[in-house]
């Protein structure tokens, strides 16, 4: 409980007050630990291919500020308070993977998004549980992600990326929530990146 | 058949037609404009409607005051109170321990905050035996989870439950929490959320259907054949009468 102490301890305190939600967000908690095991075998196979063996688990409380952002983002609150993500390398090697989840039309669609330097380096559709769609899995559709970023960078409330995506006809949901789901993972690895140097 | 005769059928036919086009064109107006008035977002909570679409209303299928609150599970959806949790399953067990919450489900473990905020879902031990006869308790301030004599601890994120081989399991009668706490809603809530429970009927559905026919069933498409063939009749007695004149 060393890193969920602080939480658990002043949780009542903190969400009563506004600047003591917005300090929550520093609230980061470290595990040494590599967690493939726990998770589903085609995220751990995603985490595995694109990571360096034993990354690091993390989180990123979506609390105050940031929460705002996310909704800001989805037009609604992310379903969990906190989200993991993985990292391996260093410096400018430093990878990120989040594994983020949107409802399409009415069912969670899985996303892997690896960002590295702020700009997306991959990103693949993990689990696709709607009917209709499933296009959106098509490497031609996700390879449009690859080497995007937000345009104007530490911004943190300005989320237009910098290509357009193309839609495809018929899976105008699925890509609108895939779309959401990438600007959703460069808002949060902007925050984890700022919350490191210490300018948030 | 005499003019006289031919005149009445006439005129019933168009009765017939009359009303049957303005249903069709008033049907088919709202089904072409049916995204603009959002009838897709409008559900049908009617009973008699549910059941003709063979979907269940609404049943309150478990509710457990905890802390203060109710968590509670109407047909497929999850409550907090009166808000909407994102979770899936049947509730095994609750579990309160200090400002969370802990919801043991059938696939999963949901920890949240006292306030009712999902914080994470956290799997199973990859080598449970049964999960469902698993069991959520707390000692010395510690989660644990037992089944067939194993137990695993709830790490320090919260996050996942590692097997402690050297954990004894005590020998007092674990309380099952979701079972010994299975108590009705309060009736106000229950009208609530009665009426929030969302419903896979919409208005758009009953308009298409009843438009197209299938409302009444298989026997639908046919009833309007029938009535196209009306259509016929009453054009073909039109245009004998006409050329008559």
């Amino acid at each position: 409980m060393n890193n969920l102490a602080p939480f658990l301890e002043s949780a009542k305190q903190i969400l009563a007050k506004p600047i003591r939600v917005f300090l929550l967000i520093g609230l980061v908690s470290f595990s040494a630990q590599t967690h493939a095991a726990a998770l589903p075998q085609e995220s751990a196979a995603f985490l595995a291919s694109q990571l360096q063996a034993n990354p690091s688990k993390q989180y990123l409380w979506l609390t105050g500020e940031v929460k705002k952002q996310v909704i800001s983002i989805l037009d609604h609150p992310y379903y969990k308070l906190r989200v993991p993500y993985w990292q391996s390398g260093s410096d400018d090697e430093l990878k990120t993977l989040w594994i983020l989840e949107e409802i399409g039309k009415h069912k969670l669609i899985t996303v892997g998004v690896v960002i590295q330097n702020q700009h997306i380096k991959s990103l693949r559709i993990l689990k696709f549980r709607e009917s209709r769609g499933w296009e959106v899995k098509l490497p031609s559709f996700t390879r449009q992600f690859d080497g995007i970023a937000f345009k104007t960078p530490n911004d943190f409330n300005n989320t237009e990326l910098t290509s357009y995506i193309d839609g495809i006809s018929g899976a105008t949901l699925s890509v609108r929530a895939v779309t959401k789901l990438s600007k959703l993972a460069l808002l949060l690895q902007q925050h984890v990146d700022a919350q490191k140097t210490g300018s948030l | 058949m005499n003019k006289s005769s031919a005149r009445k059928l006439h005129r019933s036919l168009a009765w017939v037609m009359a009303f049957g086009l303005i249903y069709l064109t008033l049907s088919g107006v709202l089904l072409n404009h049916s995204k603009s008035l959002d009838l897709h977002e409008i559900q049908i909570k009617n009973p008699w409607l549910l059941e003709w679409y063979g979907q269940s209303a609404p049943v309150i299928s478990q509710s457990f005051a905890i802390n203060q609150h109710w968590i509670s599970r109407i047909n497929q959806n999850f409550y907090w109170d009166d808000k909407t949790l994102p979770l899936q399953g049947e509730i095994q067990q609750i579990l309160s321990h200090q400002s969370f919450v802990f919801i043991r489900l059938d696939k999963q473990i949901a920890f949240l905050s006292g306030s009712g905020e999902l914080i994470d879902l956290i799997a199973f031990p990859e080598n449970i035996a049964e999960p469902n006869a698993s069991r959520l308790f707390v000692n010395q301030q510690q989660i644990h989870l037992i089944n067939n004599d194993q137990a695993w601890s709830l790490n320090a994120d919260y996050s996942e439950f590692v097997l402690n081989s050297e954990y004894q399991i005590p020998t007092f009668k674990i309380n099952k929490v979701a079972e010994t706490n299975n108590n009705p809603l309060p009736e106000v809530l229950k009208t609530k959320l009665l009426a929030l429970t969302p419903s896979n009927l919409t208005l758009e559905k009953i308009i298409l259907e009843l438009h197209n026919g299938y409302f009444l069933g298989p026997i639908g498409p046919w009833l309007l054949d029938l009535f196209a063939l009306l259509i016929l009749m009453t054009i073909i007695s039109g245009i004998r009468l006409h050329s008559k004149k």
